[in-house]
């Protein structure tokens, strides 16, 4: 484009071009200037609204409450349920314990005749204790 | 029949039944209990209760046994909830009942 010598691009165009002769390529603004720039916000008004959400929250919250308090009424039958069951069985289960209590004791007391048969005085079966109430030890 | 043989889930199975048809005697002997701390006094009495718990537990076998065996597996295999064995209680009740009561 020009001589070799004093061509440094690093200085800017030459001479001749700063003059206008020719256009210069540069960077620049569009034609018309650059489009205003949107700085306020954006915030359409969108969704269900407090008022919804509140009334949602409440409606469902309500909705688990009553759930709740009708799983409490069933869980509290089904206990009710089991202990009736345990009530009715107690004398059966009594009576066997009894039974065999009385069964070992008798055989406990057999044995103890046998050892203590020359003893005299010795009361076979009798309890170790002056009270007079039943001391279960077998 | 006697009840030693029967486990839990064959007596809390029956109980309905016992508390139904054993309900005079066990009060009768509870009454003894309550009153007399010494079991002796009260051994004709827990005779008679494990008589007719083992009375009600043979009829049960005898008149409606497959279901009786459903119910106390069923038992057996849910951790003795009665609520999981509803169908076969209500199969059992069925055939212990007849189909009129119930």
């Amino acid at each position: 484009m020009s001589s070799a010598v004093g061509n440094d691009s690093r200085l800017g165009p030459s001479r001749e071009l700063r003059q206008g002769k020719a256009a210069i390529r540069q960077d620049g603004p569009p034609k018309g200037g650059y489009p205003k720039v949107t700085y306020k916000g954006n915030f359409p008004v969108r969704g269900p609204g407090a008022t919804a959400i509140l009334a949602t929250t409440g409606a469902v919250m309500a909705w688990g409450f009553y759930k709740v308090v009708v799983g409490n009424k069933q869980r509290r039958a089904d206990k009710e349920e089991k202990k009736l069951a345990r009530r009715n069985i107690v004398p059966v289960l009594q009576a066997e314990e009894d039974a065999r209590y009385l069964a070992r004791k008798a055989q406990l007391d057999k044995v103890e005749g046998e050892i203590m048969a020359n003893v005299p005085g010795w009361k076979v079966g009798a309890s170790v204790y002056h009270s007079k109430r039943f001391e279960q030890n077998v | 029949m006697s009840t030693e043989s029967a486990s839990g889930s064959v007596l809390l199975g029956a109980n309905s039944f016992i508390a139904q048809r054993c309900s005079g005697i066990n009060a009768q002997f509870m009454k003894c209990k309550a009153q007399n701390s010494d079991p002796a006094k009260c051994a004709d009495l827990a005779k008679d209760v494990t008589d007719c718990a083992a009375g009600v537990i043979d009829f049960l076998q005898k008149t409606a046994g497959p279901q009786f065996e459903n119910y106390v597996t069923c038992l057996n295999n849910n951790n003795q909830e009665f609520k999981a064995c509803r169908a076969e209680f209500s199969a059992l009740n069925e055939a212990a009942n007849g189909k009129a009561s119930q």
